[in-house]
């Protein structure tokens, strides 16, 4: 009995002594710390210079640096980020600082020549990068003046400058290489590999100039296929925030308690565009009748349960070039006559394009639904991704649907419908002098008022002659477990992660 | 036999041939250009001439066809074009977890179907033949993908003991491993067993009638090796033939599986090729998935010939 009793208390005090050290272990050694990321699909590469994806944005958002930042303030002023300040020497000549403690991740720090490098390669055609059509029309060249200074040189004056460069990723000789697959940048987390299809990893890099607000130890991008596959991990736990979230699951996140919520986290503004090189559409009667047949809060109430803003123009209503005057209600009346007065009493047939995606099968079929009501045959022809962007640069769509995030400079969408050597004008077959030259003019006025008179013209054309009719205003939504705070959104494809924290 | 093997190699190469061209004409028939997906918005004509010239893309097809043959002969399997990397690494980094999901349920699922086709067929009519036929049927009509979602829902959510989706490879974590394949696994057992069943059943039905087997019977064999022995030994080759038919299906239905679990296999990414309008990408997969359905196929001609002599033989 002695020998039991005497037994018993030593495995007791073995199993204490264990534990105290595991706690102890457990409370000296930080926990690990991993936010886990919920994409909509796994990108097709890494390099934001290389494809257009909002997706592909957001993963260069994490690893790339950026000479500024959007202000997460709608509306608000540039904010300096590899570039810690800049002043203009004269309208065409922006002269920037750059901060002296930024690092790539392969170590070494940036100076201006890789500022230089980042304009030259991305200017090179032979690069293929994106974001060339962006500077082609007005950038001369990236000078270097000191170590840490650089002084851009424009062939004509540009404001939307400095928020092109919030979207423009740093690039260096040394790196540039391995962009697709394994990118080395300067932003605030290092790519550590990337899982086929199961994840792609990040780490908060040490040398990030700001790598003391990071609050966790690792950042995994899990992609998903299946959006009811990532909504079933997300409910099991397995990932923090899911950066996509169709907005008629928002009551499935909201009624799950406090457990978590929903987030908004991009802006982007809806589209109906008209095909004016067609002749049926060529027609300024059939446009109107198109324009005052679509119900935009029947709209919003049914596509994104009552959220959202009728809008006319390519940007967001609380932009400083936004005009209301030039909004527009439904008059199915004016529409059904107009259809008439077109030559078409007996109706129209008309066909709408569309991705497959839900969300603009939807849209399309309430247009269709509207359009019918005054007249028109619809048709609606819904095809994968790639086939419809070959209808739709090749000119074959009448009606297409689509969106697009908004930018704070109106010249970013306006140039949609140019038909200036940096847009795709094919696909709205609107080819017309004064609007190019009304948008060339935009790109480079620098008087706030003249600015207004431009833009305020070319939406009215946009309207009445392109008949590319912006229908609403929506939010991406995201679905976040409710212990972490601190995401914010600076803009389209570019959420930053680097000020979340978890609640205790 | 080794004459039959030899021929049906040669056959099964010339098959494979004119499969290459198929491929690469169905591939370019598709609707659509890689070169303007990649680019999407900013798909100006300058910026995807430039890329078509990078890619080949703007030579005639004939030309592309016999580059991109020529280089298979070498073992270049060519560029992905929207990641910029060598193809044949990742096809055939990606190969084995597809012939898991694919080789695994066909193989447990056969072992299982036939225990409970011979049931069914040597008690024919009674409770347990009509539960195994109900529930064969049952399971037949559900898709596999909404049995794995709700086996997920299940699993992951509500008893939380299995992974949500995900691939861990096994020289990671071996339990792991088990854990992330398990789910995938079952959805395909559940979703190809039942054809199987009801294969050898029927299979099973014609054979039990025959009068060797009731002469087995008479000289007072078990009902255990009238069945196994003498019964299902002959409704062997329509087994072995679903059995090949079931892995090619299972290969194509493989698709959707990865893609409800993001399972890193070809399915996967012959789906992300497509979409992405990835020639080189999208004929590298269906060439291997053809020279799979090849080879099995080429592998149930010889099984025939090892089940039945009069076929080793003729």
């Amino acid at each position: 009995m002695k020998k039991i009793i005497t037994t018993c208390l030593l495995c007791m005090v073995l199993v204490f002594t264990l534990s105290a050290q595991a706690a102890s272990e457990a409370s000296t050694k930080p926990a690990h710390r991993t936010l886990v990321l919920g994409l909509e699909k796994e990108p097709a590469t890494l390099n934001s210079h290389a494809n257009a994806e909002n997706i592909v944005l957001q993963m260069g958002h994490l690893y790339a640096g950026f000479l500024t930042s959007l202000n997460p303030q709608n509306g608000g002023p540039i904010l300096p980020a590899v570039a810690s300040s800049w002043k203009y020497i004269s309208e065409k000549e922006l002269a920037i600082q750059l901060r002296e403690d930024v690092y790539f991740h392969n170590g070494r720090k940036l100076t201006a020549d890789d500022i230089v490098f980042t304009f030259n390669w991305t200017m090179d055609q032979k690069n293929a990068s994106i974001r060339r059509t962006n500077f082609i029309a007005f950038f001369d060249k990236a000078v270097k003046t000191g170590e840490y200074s650089v002084t851009l040189h424009l062939k004509s004056p540009n404001p939307s400058l400095l928020e092109l460069l919030a979207y423009l990723p740093i690039v260096a000789e040394d790196t540039v290489g391995t962009l697709d697959t394994a990118p080395i940048g300067c932003g605030p987390f290092k790519f550590v590999r990337w899982d086929a299809t199961q994840q792609i990893v990040f780490e908060p890099y040490e040398k990030y100039y700001d790598y003391e607000s990071i609050q966790f130890d690792e950042l995994i991008c899990r992609p998903f296929q299946d959006y009811n596959a990532a909504m079933t991990a997300f409910f099991a736990n397995e990932v923090d925030i899911m950066l996509f979230l169709n907005t008629s699951d928002i009551p499935a996140i909201t009624s799950r308690g406090s457990k978590y919520c929903v987030q908004s986290i991009s802006d982007m503004g809806n589209y109906v565009s008209c095909n004016t090189a067609k002749e049926k559409l060529a027609n300024p009667k059939v446009r109107e009748a198109i324009k005052y047949a679509i119900d935009k809060k029947e709209l919003i109430d049914l596509l994104q349960s009552g959220v959202g803003l009728p809008i006319s123009q390519m940007y967001a209503p609380s932009n400083m070039y936004y005009v209301p005057s030039l909004d527009w209600d439904k008059d199915l009346p004016r529409a059904k006559k107009a259809l008439v007065d077109a030559g078409y009493p007996n109706g129209l047939d008309i066909e709408i394009l569309t991705p497959n995606t839900s969300a603009r099968v939807s849209l399309a079929t309430i247009l269709k639904e509207q359009l019918e009501k005054v007249g028109f045959r619809v048709t609606i022809n819904v095809q994968e991704n790639a086939a419809m962007f070959e209808l739709f640069n090749a000119g074959k769509a009448d009606l297409a649907v689509g969106g697009f995030g908004f930018y704070a400079d109106p010249s970013f969408r306006t140039m949609f419908i140019s038909s200036t050597a940096n847009s795709n004008w094919r696909r709205y077959g609107y080819n017309d002098k004064e609007y190019n030259d009304l948008y060339m003019e935009g790109l480079s006025a620098t008087d706030t008022a003249r600015r207004k008179e431009i833009y305020a013209r070319m939406a009215e054309k946009a309207i009445d002659e392109a008949g590319f009719f912006m229908l609403f205003s929506s939010t991406s939504n995201c679905a976040v477990r409710s212990d972490i705070e601190g995401l914010v959104y600076r803009g389209s494809g570019n959420s930053d992660f680097t000020r979340i924290t978890f609640k205790k | 036999m080794k004459s039959l093997i030899i021929k049906k190699i040669f056959s099964s190469i010339l098959v494979v041939f004119l499969l290459t061209i198929l491929i690469f004409l169905l591939v370019h028939m598709l609707p659509g250009d890689p070169i303007e997906t990649m680019l999407g918005d900013y798909a100006t004509e300058e910026a995807a001439a430039a890329l078509r010239a990078q890619y080949n893309l703007d030579k005639p097809l004939p030309i592309q066809y016999f580059i991109w043959m020529g280089n298979i002969i070498r073992g270049d399997w060519g560029v992905s074009i929207t990641s910029k990397t060598a193809v044949m690494p990742q096809v055939l980094n990606r190969l084995p977890p597809t012939l898991m999901l694919c080789l695994i349920p066909s193989f447990l699922s056969l072992g299982v179907a036939i225990i409970l086709g011979v049931i069914s067929a040597s008690r024919h009519n009674s409770p347990v033949d009509l539960g195994i036929s109900i529930g064969s049927l049952a399971l037949l009509s559900v898709p596999e993908f909404w049995m794995g979602i709700l086996l997920m829902l299940l699993f992951a959510v509500v008893l939380n003991v299995l992974p949500a989706g995900g691939y861990v490879k096994p020289s990671v974590d071996f339990g792991k491993f088990l854990k992330s394949i398990t789910l995938p696994v079952v959805t395909m057992i559940l979703h190809s067993m039942p054809s199987t069943i009801r294969m050898v059943r029927s299979s099973m039905l014609e054979v039990l009638q025959e009068d060797y087997i009731m002469l087995a019977r008479t000289k007072g064999n078990s009902p255990v090796r009238c069945n196994y022995i003498h019964g299902l030994r002959n409704s062997l080759i329509p087994i072995a033939t679903n059995l090949s038919l079931q892995i090619t299906s299972l290969m194509a239905g493989v698709i959707v599986i990865e893609k409800v679990f993001q399972f890193p296999g070809m399915g996967l990414l012959l789906l992300t090729a497509i979409t992405n309008r990835d020639y080189p990408m999208i004929q590298a997969c269906i060439f291997v998935f053809s020279i799979i359905v090849v080879t099995v196929n080429l592998l149930t001609d010889i099984v025939y010939a090892l089940i039945d002599p009069r076929i080793r033989y003729s």
